[in-house]
């Protein structure tokens, strides 16, 4: 049972017809496979009508990005379990976190981080991204990030840390780059 | 200090971030033309129908839960209505002894000799503060109330039997413990309250009288009014 309300009932069926076309698209951009794509739909949609207490509002841009992180992991996760036949990624295996003495703050905050982070967020590896969007933007704790993606509450802790350590070495990287020009 | 600023700064790129990759999804109308397979719409037709389905079976169930308690509150207020029965029951004797009182103008026949058949059991003994109140017979029928100073009652009944007479009176047992007893050899029906709030009951018979005596009061002093009942 995942939906406990009339309200949610209502919440589903407006999921349904307002972003099935947007999961499908997103799915496919991913999996490259139309079938592989519905099947990713079908499990992401489970997945929504079981967290179906997160969602407010269905038109608002929360609900839209909630949606897409959702069958983008869901697509992402398939495609790895094809491609290693696994659904974990070699990376989530590997939970120890690295030091965070490599931090280069100094460097890190100065009058272009923000840019700098930004653009860099934006090349980051879905698996990190996600993991940001649902803290930052949603203020998810741990706990229900791990539920949301799937994977275990440690797996949330190590993702975070290491998508701050992945920004400043590229942020590190970029300053390098600068000094050299 | 500088992993503070740090932490600012991911927290508010992380959400320009989450803006950019909404900004970068095409528009319901530039989606219009993908087409979702059929197989797709009907599974997921099918996934919403079954939890509707599970919704409705709980809230029916819900339904049927409330309608069961509302049945054992209805259960319980007619149990707690058992305990007036006594109550209406004298309401409708002091009516039918009323008009008793008033028509004896008109009872024809051997009214005397009924009227000493009535009158012949009746106790001797009153509870202490207690004294009568009313005493009323109609043909076959002796009804005494006794009162006290508080206004508590005790009732005495008697009944001149009848071979065709039959009767069923329904007695509350939340508030009092039935048992058997004898009484010289007489059994009586003993139905004592479980508390000083309830009355207490006594029934008994003999060839010719079926007697009912009840009060607050505690059973022995029913029992001792049992006693002195003379002719």
């Amino acid at each position: 049972m995942t939906i406990h309300s009339e309200q949610e009932e209502i919440i589903c069926e407006k999921i349904y017809h307002k972003y099935l076309k947007l999961m499908l698209y997103v799915a496919y951009s991913v999996l490259k496979d139309y079938s592989l794509a519905e099947d990713a739909v079908q499990q992401s949609f489970l997945k929504i009508m079981e967290h179906l207490d997160k969602i407010s509002d269905v038109n608002s841009n929360k609900t839209k990005g909630f949606i897409v992180i959702l069958v983008k992991n869901t697509a992402i996760d398939m495609l790895r379990k094809l491609k290693n036949g696994s659904s974990v990624s070699m990376e989530d295996l590997d939970l120890t976190l690295p030091d965070p003495g490599e931090l280069p703050l100094e460097q890190i905050v100065s009058a272009e981080s923000y840019e700098s982070i930004l653009r860099l967020i934006d090349k980051l590896d879905h698996n990190y991204s996600s993991v940001l969007y649902l803290k930052y933007v949603y203020h998810y704790g741990d706990e229900e990030i791990a539920e949301l993606l799937n994977i275990t509450n440690q797996n949330v802790r190590v993702r975070l840390h290491r998508a701050r350590i992945k920004l400043a070495a590229l942020l590190k990287e970029e300053q390098q780059c600068q000094d050299r020009i | 200090m500088n992993e503070k600023v740090f932490e600012t700064l991911l927290e508010e790129a992380s959400r320009e971030s989450f803006r950019n990759m909404l900004d970068a999804l095409p528009t319901e109308e530039e989606l219009s033309d993908f087409t979702v397979p059929e197989t797709l719409q009907n599974a997921l037709n099918h996934t919403i129908k079954k939890e509707r389905k599970v919704l409705k079976l709980k809230k029916l169930m819900k339904v049927s839960r409330r309608v069961a308690a509302c049945a054992v509150i209805a259960l319980t207020v007619s149990c707690g209505a058992l305990m007036s029965i006594d109550a209406y029951r004298e309401v409708i004797i002091d009516t039918v002894l009323n008009w008793g009182t008033d028509s004896v103008d008109v009872v024809l026949g051997s009214e005397a000799e009924e009227t000493k058949q009535q009158s012949e059991y009746k106790p001797s003994y009153i509870p202490e503060g207690y004294e009568e109140e009313s005493s009323n017979s109609i043909p076959n029928f002796l009804h005494v109330k006794y009162i006290n100073e508080e206004g508590s009652r005790v009732v005495f009944a008697s009944f001149v039997k009848d071979e065709d007479m039959s009767a069923t009176i329904s007695i509350d047992t939340t508030h009092t413990t039935y048992y058997p007893m004898e009484y010289n050899g007489i059994p009586l029906k003993v139905f004592q309250a479980k508390g000083e709030a309830y009355c207490s009951y006594v029934f008994w018979d003999t060839d010719q009288y079926l007697f009912r005596v009840y009060g607050k009061l505690p059973l022995m002093e029913l029992v001792k009014m049992i006693e002195s009942i003379q002719s």
